[in-house]
């Protein structure tokens, strides 16, 4: 790890180095013990930190002021409340029915069932348009068009 | 009711009890107004998004379902209406705010600390609008990054780039106050 490197891991990791994963803070550790551009990053890295955590912190007393006019402004008279449909109830109670262990079983199955479906619409039974079935259906013989296909097993 | 959770008071709001939505507001007012001030950049946005929030956990309690905390909830409504609103009065930084008198046993140092913050603050107000709201989830409410992407409606890495642009370009702008 070089001093840039170093740098690019405090912007994703922090400027808590104690809590980086183990590899990452044992080469920044080394990094630190000799290198004083890596411990000017990670001064700043700190300062910035304080800086920014400190912009962060609201005036208590302006804060206080505001919630306040907020709270009396939400007890005026409330608006009515929006209420669901009665037909959206049933819906709705379907909706949050627990499905999470049972997602990728239900996943599955809808899977085998679309996969089925296409099948079957798609198959050979339906696609095919070979030549024995029309040379069946020239020879007028209505028990060689019902007959399984030589090959495949498949009957038209 | 004091020690009612944020859930079980959202049950007793479905049902139309306003004494129950005006413990839960008074709970929840004065966070979410630090975290929309910090996000909206003003007094006066911050105050109307919040009572826009809390009105429409009044309005949508007997649809709400417990899919996630009332609190990340209720902070993502904050931050949605923070981010959608056309600012109507320019950013003004939290520190250009100015705080009561505090009799600090060093002025220079007090100053010096007073103008570090009015840097920082106006160096955070000009971030894009998802990077300052994911500075203010994580530094200014102390959420973690899994907290922040929730409410964010976005995932823990997009969270950790959104910090890592911010950082860096609070860095370049912070120059002169940093090491």
């Amino acid at each position: 790890m070089n001093a840039d490197e170093f740098r690019d891991r405090l912007d994703h990791l922090g400027a808590e180095i104690s809590a980086w994963p183990d590899q990452d803070r044992e080469a920044a550790e080394r990094l630190l013990a000799s290198d004083p551009a890596a411990r000017a990053h990670l001064g700043a890295a700190r300062r910035m930190d304080d800086l920014i955590s400190h912009a962060m912190q609201p005036g208590s007393p302006v804060a206080a002021a505001s919630a306040d006019r907020v709270l009396r402004a939400v007890s005026q008279p409330l608006p009515r409340q929006r209420r669901s449909p009665l037909w959206w109830a049933w819906p709705a109670a379907l909706l949050e029915v627990d499905l999470a262990p049972a997602r990728l079983r239900i996943a599955a199955l809808a899977g085998v069932a679309v996969l089925g479906i296409t099948l079957g619409l798609l198959g050979p039974d339906i696609a095919s348009s070979d030549g024995g079935f029309a040379v069946a259906s020239a020879s007028s013989d209505l028990a060689a068009v019902f007959d399984p296909e030589p090959l495949t097993g498949v009957r038209p | 009711m004091d020690e009612a959770s944020d859930e079980d008071l959202m049950q007793r709001i479905a049902q139309g009890d306003e004494p129950a939505f005006r413990l839960l507001a008074r709970r929840h007012a004065r966070s979410a107004v630090g975290l929309a001030r910090r996000i909206a950049g003003n007094e006066a946005d911050a105050e109307e998004v919040v009572q826009e929030a809390l009105l429409r956990v009044w309005v949508n309690a007997p649809r709400w379902r417990p899919l996630a905390s009332f609190r990340t909830w209720f902070y993502r409504v904050v931050v949605n209406l923070c981010l959608s609103r056309r600012r109507r009065v320019p950013f003004v930084a939290l520190e250009a705010v100015p705080d009561p008198v505090d009799p600090a046993p060093d002025p220079a140092a007090d100053l010096e600390r007073r103008q570090a913050d009015q840097l920082v603050g106006a160096a955070i107000g000009a971030l894009h609008d998802r990077q300052r709201a994911a500075i203010a989830l994580t530094y200014g409410e102390g959420l973690s990054n899994a907290e922040t992407a929730a409410i964010l409606e976005t995932s823990v890495s997009s969270v950790e780039a959104l910090l890592v642009r911010a950082k860096r370009t609070l860095r370049e702008k912070l120059s002169d106050v940093l090491p």
